[in-house]
């Protein structure tokens, strides 16, 4: 077929390879940019640009790494990305699956009871009102629960285990299963595709979430890695209300860019690496989970 | 199906609905038998305080705000914070061991700190002291948040509060009001936060200029220079006399600043002209600097990129235009964004230690000038206002507690009655965190003469761990007595009020106006566009008189009325 390509499509095809060659190298490049600038040594001017650094050291990672804050931050960062994404999976895949079922009574009822709540929800202060009042705070439990079951993801969940025939469910029970079994022997095999997807989403909602933390823990020890990469980075943004440290100390030390960099890049490096393992199930995923139940 | 889908959203509908109305019913009445209740409880003790009153008024209309002895108080305490708490703050012991009182820090990024307020506050849990800026604390006072500071009390039990504030800002208990009750003790700013005139020496002395420009014709002279006269000797036509961060100086001199352009979060100038409060943007002086800055910008003196701003990024204070010598000059930042290292071992300013990392040479030939004098001898760049920019203010449990807001202001009094405790409050102990270092001033104006430098021992040194360890703004007020004045603090502060221009304008309009959600916006961006406009010669000189125009009828005009109902106030 290739060889066929002539004149106009040859063109075409020259010219989409380029274009995406640009649009590779402009999404790439803040990340070499960033890259770069968290391996030179803060002496390095980066009012100019630069893809190799001039001088390489590792002093940023090593001052990141030893920063006591970073480490409760990959603590908490840790616990609540595996131990949340693996109750909302089992959570939101046991809703899911009930509802998929054309014999779950009120079934329309209820899913309609449930998808209601991606269009209205309480809102900021009533939710922290609730979280406060289940005596939460300054537990891991603020980050998860709230978010336990995202609406989103369970209807994905159903709408895949609706495609799935419902004579692998008879089978199992005309063996003597009950629906607890069914669920783990028989569907669970089956649906490993809509899991890592689900699990990836989870897994980086929970990566990337910081804000709950921020209002949910009040000990900075229980501050999740996206706060502290948070303060770090922007510390030093607008310090010019900062009253006393104008007249008594170095009001300009902040923390250099390269600093910053190498917190960027201690924080984002994690989901970085898990990504391309579990990308081959993701598309397949979605593709699967979107078909109409 | 879809029928029944219908039907079914209908139902949940209606059954929400209901329930809504059920709840509803029955909320409101409760909320209603609580007000009352608490209605009830107030006025009895209301009565049960005048019967006090009765007794007392003879003596002291403000007896109860006598702090009781022995009674441990405690304090739901929030600040500035720029460091996570320390594990167990020294600070916080010490002040909570010298006053048998108890800090509750809520430990708050300072980035986010008013939603995390507002929470805190929805929540129930009112701070017992915050600093907020002057809408807040028309809000919170509205919403009865705040307790009122009588001028008695605060005279009576933190004399020297009082008296800073009057020494520095007179009249400055007519900002922190609303509805004539005081709420806030302001914070005082320092006139070191205006805007830097910076000057390339070697440039200068490249293009044959000896002396550094003063009046607006030599601004003129050497922006022109530094354009035509190749100052960087490359041989490349690459360099201009001045980019956005420029221009804050250049409207200085027509008496007026529109705005500090090239900031990302500058907002339009009040100022007072014969007696009333203006909009600077909109004044006929305006349009002759506009005028001027349209003919450099067609003669290329102004750096073509200066609507995108002098920085790209990274710290906010850094001009990455004149850091890689595209521009001669520039008013980037604060004064002390560009100080050099005084005594060894302290960084040097950012801007400065950044251009050193390029050419050592041309950072030690920083020069900074005075803003140009204009036309009419006037002459100015954008400073902070040194007062009503944000306030202390005490929670509603102060007022309820009169005795815990009297203890409270005794603990300020201590700390504000002499430099030791100052310093103690704001370094930590003596010997301990800091010590006194005996110096000669390096600084020529004040040659010869002996003071001291307090220096932090070891981490203390650094803001931060201060910060986490309740020491640096944790027990401040923001004031500036008089001693942080004089040479006693450190070099640099001594540096940098040598090198600080004093010629500035602020914003005088300190309040939130009533319209301005609804016509801010559009009036901003009105501002912008006819500015950028008419300097990039887009637009004739003339359209200015059509902007004033529709910026008027844009909604300007009710806020120009609103605000001078609040100027008016003032004088009252």
């Amino acid at each position: 077929m290739n060889n066929k390509t002539t004149g106009p499509g040859k063109i075409f095809d020259i010219l989409n390879a380029l274009f995406m060659i640009l649009l590779a190298i402009s999404t790439l490049y803040p990340f070499i940019y960033l890259l770069s600038l968290s391996l030179s040594s803060q002496d390095v001017s980066f009012t100019k640009l630069y893809i190799v650094p001039p001088k390489i050291s590792f002093d940023n990672f090593e001052m990141v790494l030893s920063n006591k804050y970073i480490a409760y931050g990959f603590r908490n960062t840790a616990v609540r990305t595996l131990g949340g994404t693996a109750l909302s999976l089992f959570f939101t895949t046991f809703c899911g699956y009930s509802l998929s079922k054309k014999y779950f009574p009120h079934r329309t009822f209820w899913t309609s009871f449930i998808i209601i709540t991606m269009f209205v929800n309480g809102g900021l202060i009533p939710t922290y009102l609730l979280v406060r009042d289940l005596k939460l705070i300054d537990s891991y439990w603020a980050l998860v629960l709230p978010n336990l079951i995202p609406t989103f993801h369970m209807v994905i969940a159903r709408n895949f285990f609706m495609t799935i025939p419902d004579s692998l469910e008879e089978s199992a029970r005309i063996d003597g299963a009950n629906d607890i079994l069914i669920f783990f022997r028989i569907i669970v095999p089956v649906s490993k595709p809509i899991l890592a997807t689900l699990a990836l989403w989870k897994v980086v909602w929970h990566w990337n979430a910081w804000f709950d933390s921020m209002i949910y823990t009040t000990d900075s020890k229980m501050h999740v890695l996206m706060i502290v990469m948070r303060r770090i980075v922007l510390e030093g943004l607008a310090n010019t209300m900062d009253p006393e440290s104008l007249a008594h100390d170095e009001t300009q030390i902040v923390n250099p860019e390269t600093l910053k960099a190498a917190t960027i890049m201690v924080t984002t490096v994690p989901v970085l690496i898990f990504y391309p393992f579990i990308q081959k199930y993701f598309v397949k995923g979605i593709m699967i989970g979107s078909l109409k139940g | 199906m879809p029928k029944n889908v219908f039907r079914l959203f209908a139902v949940i509908l209606t059954l929400c609905m209901t329930a809504a109305a059920v709840t509803g019913c029955k909320g409101r009445p409760e909320e209603n038998d609580a007000g009352e209740d608490e209605k009830k409880v107030e006025s009895s003790t209301s009565q049960i305080g005048e019967e006090n009153k009765k007794v007392e008024v003879k003596e002291d209309p403000y007896a109860q705000y006598e702090p009781v002895e022995g009674k441990k108080y405690k304090y739901i305490w929030t600040y500035y914070q720029t460091a996570p708490l320390a594990d167990d703050p020294a600070m916080k012991k010490y002040w909570e061991d010298k006053f048998n009182v108890k800090f509750e820090v809520l430990d708050m990024d300072n980035k986010k700190a008013e939603e995390l307020i507002n929470l805190k506050i929805a929540s129930g849990v009112i701070p017992d002291k915050m600093s907020v800026n002057a809408v807040n604390l028309k809000k919170y006072s509205e919403q009865g948040i705040l307790a009122e500071i009588p001028m008695p009390v605060l005279e009576k039990y933190a004399p020297s509060v009082k008296k800073i504030l009057d020494e520095n800002t007179p009249g400055w208990d007519k900002y922190g009001r609303n509805n004539g009750k005081m709420y806030g003790i302001p914070n005082q700013g320092t006139d070191l936060w205006a805007t830097p005139n910076i000057f390339r020496e070697d440039w200068l002395k490249n293009v044959g200029i000896d002396k550094v420009p003063e009046t607006l014709e030599e601004y003129e002279e050497a922006f022109y220079k530094f354009t035509g006269n190749d100052p960087d000797k490359n041989g490349e036509d690459d360099t201009y006399g001045l980019s956005s961060n420029g221009f804050t100086a250049i409207f200085g001199a027509f008496g007026f600043i529109p705005k500090e352009f090239g900031m990302p979060w500058t907002i339009s100038m009040w100022q007072s002209r014969d007696g009333k409060l203006v909009f600077s943007a909109i004044q006929p002086e305006m349009k002759q600097a506009l005028t001027l800055l349209n003919k450099w910008y067609n003669d290329g003196v102004i750096d073509p990129e200066f609507i995108t701003g002098e920085n790209q990024g990274g710290y906010w204070a850094i001009s990455h235009a004149f850091v890689n010598g595209k521009i001669g000059y520039t008013g980037r930042g604060m004064p002390y964004h560009w100080w050099p290292s005084l005594t060894e071992g302290k960084k040097e300013g950012p801007n400065r230690a950044e251009i050193r990392k390029l050419d050592p040479g041309f950072a030690d030939s920083i020069a900074y000038a005075n803003p140009p004098i204009g036309p009419d001898g006037k002459r100015g760049v954008w400073a902070n206002p040194i007062i009503g920019s944000s306030f202390n203010v005490f929670g509603i449990d102060m007022e309820k507690n009169p005795d815990k807001m009297g203890k409270l202001l005794q603990i300020y009094e201590h700390i504000h009655s002499s430099y030791e405790n100052y310093n103690t409050a704001v370094n930590g102990v003596d010997g301990l965190h800091w010590e006194f270092k005996e110096q000669v001033a390096i600084v020529p104006e004040l040659a010869g003469k002996k003071y001291k430098v307090v220096s932090g021992i070891g981490e203390w040194a650094k803001g931060a761990v201060k910060n986490a360890n309740f020491a640096h703004t944790a027990m401040s007020l923001g004031l500036r007595p008089k001693w942080r004045d004089m040479p006693t603090l450190n070099e640099d502060y001594t540096y940098n009020v040598t090198h600080t221009n004093k010629y500035h304008i602020s914003n005088e309009l300190l309040v939130g106006l009533p319209s301005e959600a609804k016509y801010k916006a559009e009036l901003e961006k009105l501002v912008d566009e006819a500015y950028i406009s008419i300097i990039t010669g887009e637009k004739p000189v003339d359209y200015f008189d059509e902007f004033v125009r529709k910026w008027k009828n844009a909604g300007g005009e009710i806020l120009e009325k609103e605000a001078n109902v609040w100027y008016a106030s003032l004088s009252e």
